[in-house]
């Protein structure tokens, strides 16, 4: 079988669906399996993504701010409430002793800053605020609801599709590449008869293929490592060792 | 400066619209107010670790929100 999984890569999806259950979310992406390899301190890609100076607590809240469920929410609208102007914060301020105009000159002469740029552009925008509801099937009712809350433990591989969690278009995509680079290093593998010796869905593969993912929040994620080229090398050799 | 009484009125208002109000405005000043010290820093040639350890937070989220300033 070209895609079994090994215990760090099933670890990795079960923790990463549990994930997405607790920040509210209806799919599983490829952020929230990279929050799952980071939770492992056993795991390859642990060692890899902390080398690189990803830590879980900032990535679990890039990952909370930056997935998007595929299908839009109910909730969608509460992210397009307007942003708070200049104007009305000066006086909101004045009224808690706050005078921001002079905050503001001070800064222009010593800084040679305008605090009234982006006034209100919040950098992880979003973030808190696009968290679902956090009783996942909460005006679902026609979800499946005769799922057994801490049943499945036991189960053999990760779990999947109970109460209606799915996996994303892009995180399909990741473990499509995993179960093709296998593929590939099996058929190379079969030309030297040693095709036992390749390993299948790891951690070490889940994170190259996460590297390489397009999906948002993973992007939001990697943009904060040191070097991406490092850390996919990194991840790459430990799918050498994996072989071992 | 309001006087004190001006000032525990608004930010302790028992009307939701002020005390909310001055919480999103302190919250937008702070923001501002941390991009200009951070990209202050930065030209000090202050490193993105250290500026993280003074404002305690993560490394990786100082450099997530103000790399691209």
């Amino acid at each position: 079988m070209s895609n079994r999984f090994d215990t760090e890569s099933r670890i990795a999806v079960a923790q990463a669906a549990d994930i997405a259950r607790e920040m509210g979310h209806r799919q599983v992406g490829p952020g929230h399996l990279l929050v799952g390899l980071l939770a492992n301190p056993r795991g390859a890609a642990y060692s890899a993504l902390l080398d690189h100076g990803l830590d879980l607590d900032t990535t679990r809240d890039l990952v909370a701010a930056h997935h998007v469920d595929a299908e839009p929410g109910p909730d969608r609208s509460e992210r397009d409430r307007p942003a708070g102007g200049y104007d009305e914060d000066r006086e909101a301020l004045r009224a808690i002793g706050i005078d921001l105009d002079r905050v503001r000159e001070a800064v222009r002469a010593n800084l040679g800053a305008d605090l009234a740029d982006g006034w209100g552009d919040r950098p992880e925008r979003g973030r808190g605020r696009r968290r679902r509801d956090r009783h996942p099937g909460h005006g679902h009712h026609h979800d499946h609801h005769d799922h057994h809350e801490g049943r499945g433990r036991g189960r053999r591989g990760p779990r999947s599709r109970r109460d209606g969690l799915r996996f994303s278009r892009e995180l399909r995509a990741v473990l499509r590449d995993v179960r093709r680079s296998v593929l590939r290093d099996r058929l190379e593998a079969e030309d030297r008869d040693d095709a036992r010796r390749v390993p299948g869905m790891t951690g070490g593969r889940l994170l190259v293929a996460l590297t390489q993912s397009d999906d948002p929040a993973v992007r939001a994620v990697l943009a904060t490592a040191d070097s991406l080229d490092g850390l996919r090398a990194q991840a790459e050799q430990a799918v050498g060792r994996e072989a071992r | 400066m309001n006087d004190a009484a001006g000032l525990s009125e608004s930010a302790a208002s028992h009307d939701p619209e002020r005390g909310l109000a001055a919480v999103r405005a302190l919250r937008a000043l702070a923001d501002r107010l941390e991009a200009v010290q951070v990209h202050n820093a930065r030209d000090q040639g202050w490193s993105w670790q250290a500026i993280a350890d003074v404002l305690q937070i993560s490394r990786q989220a100082v450099h997530q929100k103000h790399s691209r300033d």
